[in-house]
């Protein structure tokens, strides 16, 4: 005979009193099945089967008080001596004994980087109703609060001048890594007129060895640079960025290794990352990690000479050229703008820098 | 012993282990209650420790709870430490004369020359079956008077680190535990006597969307709906949620910087709603961080009833459907 006697209970209670019992002598239990509730001090606790059987007998009528230990019921079955299955957790309702979970838990939110927006519901409603995106709207009321009166001169703005778009894809990285540059970068731009001994027949090219020359001459142009360990790292190598504009923004596609590669091999080079920006089909990694940047702007406007090119951190230079012209006895003119990074580049260093690029020109 | 990490504790052996830590550590804790020594406690919160620590420090009293709270507020006052344990929150009304009249203006009273360094325990809440006056939450009651902490853990490794900090906070403690996760779940506890900080909530999940606050036994079907809603498929960390664990003073800074971040909030308590702890976070929302609201506040709290005997405290108790449908509910609304 197989015996379930009454477990521990647990919470130090010793005895408990039958309340109802659910099955009756005969009965065919599965396991888990709710055979009894028994009433502690504490609590009416509901018993299950341990095991699946027929029950032979039940022990105590409502009632009776039962201490631990005690059999409950017996189930029919081979002559095992006799024997206490089950074994309940001290817990009353658990099914089953609890497993150890890891508990994490720390002090305080991570607060977000994104300002919040403060608007009230009111005025939430008001910007629904006329179409006004309230991620759009600066406030102007306590503490950034968006007011009604900033909704309403969204929603007239809107109306006379259409929506605003926002910035998506590169032109709002543009956007960031120009602010970015603006924050850390000290620029001076040089200007120069630079005489052509000739005009070549592909000016990007051209300029991209002579920009590789004055590198190697003029090698603090060609470095990358830390503002806050205030550290540079000189680079032997020339990976030339060179910008190319499209619909969608500004790319700047890396043209590798400009020191040691021909002419034709760069120029072939360069077909192919231009191509492979206006198709969209890039990979990042060829738009990552130049040394120094180099930006026609000149081939896109003949009327276009001189700019203010923006240096990109870690580097601190970018070479500008503008539409060649031709001044009166017939020389040509390469008009080169030059950015450099004040913090870590000498004006000394930069005008030689140009001095070498002109030497390869003329 | 010390500082050793044990495995598979529960709330109330973590509970157990502070007491041990603490009295092993200062000679001027003294406990008294209801069948704590002896017997060890109806939940065995302070099993062996008569055995360890003798019966002058481990005190049964008699079936008298102003005797305990007012005995309490006396030694407290006279340069002891107690730790007085009410048996059931549902007898500790009969202590509110010496709480609030005495233990809670202690200082002000004298002006800061006595103060009143008492915890008073006492297992709160439902959901072990029990019968009338064992399944109170009325927390409220105490985080309403000024002068008192009220401290609710959630967890075996934050009752152990919150109890051990009431024990030292220099000013009384209102310290309830909420009995059902007293043998519900295992965690590893180190018993290294670290304290966790008093008056500060613990973020338990990090979410982006939501801000679901609860306390106590909820934090178990919060817990579980958190998880389910964060890994449901294409979905990133949603909901966060926040155990409040310190009922008074509330950490609003805390609670300001996630729903700045998330605009929606929603709370959970097992107390009736009116007047509940639920309502003060509400009003304070609503007074300081309206306009970063996007939903209106939810509140998912017991009814405004008796809480019912065993037979139908399942009706009573908030489920886990009940809060899931008060989070899509926010979440889908917007002002």
């Amino acid at each position: 005979m197989r015996y379930f006697k009454l477990p521990d209970l647990g919470e130090g209670l010793i005895e408990a009193e039958i309340v109802e019992w659910h099955v009756k002598a005969g009965d065919q239990v599965a396991t888990d099945q709710l055979m009894l509730a028994v009433e502690t001090a504490k609590a009416i606790v509901e018993i299950p089967s341990p095991q699946m059987g027929i029950i032979e007998h039940t022990f105590g009528e409502i009632g009776d008080t039962v201490h631990i230990g005690e059999p409950l019921v017996e189930y029919q079955g081979e002559n095992d001596s006799v024997s206490v299955v089950g074994n309940l957790s001290a817990q009353p309702l658990a099914d089953k004994a609890p497993e150890t979970v890891v508990d994490r838990f720390s002090v305080g939110v991570k607060v977000s980087s994104i300002a919040a927006i403060q608007v009230s519901p009111s005025v939430r409603g008001l910007a629904g109703r006329l179409g006004v995106d309230v991620g759009q709207v600066k406030g102007t009321g306590e503490g950034g609060r968006i007011s009604s009166d900033d909704i309403e001169k969204a929603a007239r703005m809107n109306q006379r001048h259409g929506n605003s778009e926002k910035l998506t894809g590169v032109r709002k990285s543009m956007a960031k890594v120009m602010v970015k540059s603006h924050q850390q970068v000290v620029p001076v731009t040089l200007f120069a007129d630079v005489p052509l001994a000739r005009e070549p027949n592909d000016m990007t090219v051209t300029v991209a060895k002579a920009i590789a020359f004055a590198c190697a001459k003029e090698p603090a142009l060609n470095v990358w640079f830390d503002g806050d360990k205030l550290s540079r790292r000189l680079l032997n190598f020339v990976d030339l960025g060179i910008a190319v504009d499209t619909e969608q923004g500004l790319f700047v596609p890396v043209l590798r290794q400009v020191q040691e590669r021909s002419e034709d091999d760069l120029k072939a080079g360069l077909a192919a990352l231009k191509d492979a920006v206006i198709t969209r089909n890039i990979p990042p990694a060829e738009l990552t990690g130049a040394t120094i940047i180099l930006s026609n702007y000149g081939s896109l406007n003949p009327y276009c000479r001189y700019g203010t090119p923006i240096v990109v951190p870690p580097m601190v230079a970018i070479v500008g050229i503008g539409a060649i012209y031709s001044i009166k006895d017939g020389e040509k003119i390469l008009p080169i703008s030059l950015t450099f990074d004040h913090r870590c580049v000498t004006g000394g260093e930069a005008s030689r820098f140009i001095g070498y690029i002109a030497e390869q020109l003329n | 012993m010390n500082n050793e990490t044990l495995k598979n504790v529960n709330l109330v052996e973590a509970i157990n282990m502070a007491l041990n830590y603490a009295m092993s550590h200062d000679e001027s804790i003294v406990m008294l209650g209801e069948d704590i020594g002896k017997n060890g406690g109806v939940f065995r919160a302070t099993d062996g420790l008569q055995e360890k620590f003798g019966f002058t420090r481990i005190m049964d009293t008699p079936l008298a709870e102003t005797s305990i709270a007012g005995a309490a507020v006396g030694m407290a006052v006279a340069g002891l430490k107690p730790i007085a344990e009410i048996q059931f929150m549902g007898f500790i009304y009969a202590t509110l004369e010496h709480i609030i009249c005495h233990a809670a203006r202690m200082r002000n009273r004298t002006r800061g020359r006595l103060t009143c360094p008492m915890v008073l325990r006492a297992p709160y809440g439902g959901g072990i079956h029990a019968p009338e006056h064992h399944s109170e939450s009325t927390e409220a009651i105490f985080a309403h008077i000024p002068g008192l902490r009220v401290v609710i853990p959630s967890s075996p490794a934050r009752a152990y680190g919150l109890l051990l900090a009431a024990i030292e906070n220099p000013d009384p403690v209102i310290f309830l535990e909420p009995k059902r996760l007293y043998r519900s779940e295992v965690h590893e506890v180190n018993d290294n006597g670290q304290p966790l900080p008093l008056d500060r909530c613990f973020t338990l999940r990090e979410g982006e969307e939501l801000t679901l606050i609860s306390w106590g036994a909820c934090i178990k079907e919060c817990l579980a709906v958190v998880d389910q809603m964060n890994a449901e498929p294409g979905s990133h960390d949603r909901i966060e949620l926040i155990d409040l664990a310190s009922i008074k003073p509330i950490d609003f800074a805390t609670i300001s910087d996630s729903i700045k971040k998330t605009g929606r909030c929603v709370i959970v308590h097992e107390a009736a709603k009116t007047c509940g702890v639920g309502a003060e976070i509400a009003a304070y929302i609503a007074e300081h961080l309206m306009a970063y609201c996007k939903s209106p506040v939810k509140r998912v709290t017991g009814f405004d009833t008796v809480m019912p005997y065993f037979r139908n405290e399942q009706h009573y108790l908030i489920s886990e459907l009940d809060i899931k449908a008060a989070i899509n509910t926010s979440l889908n609304t917007r002002f």
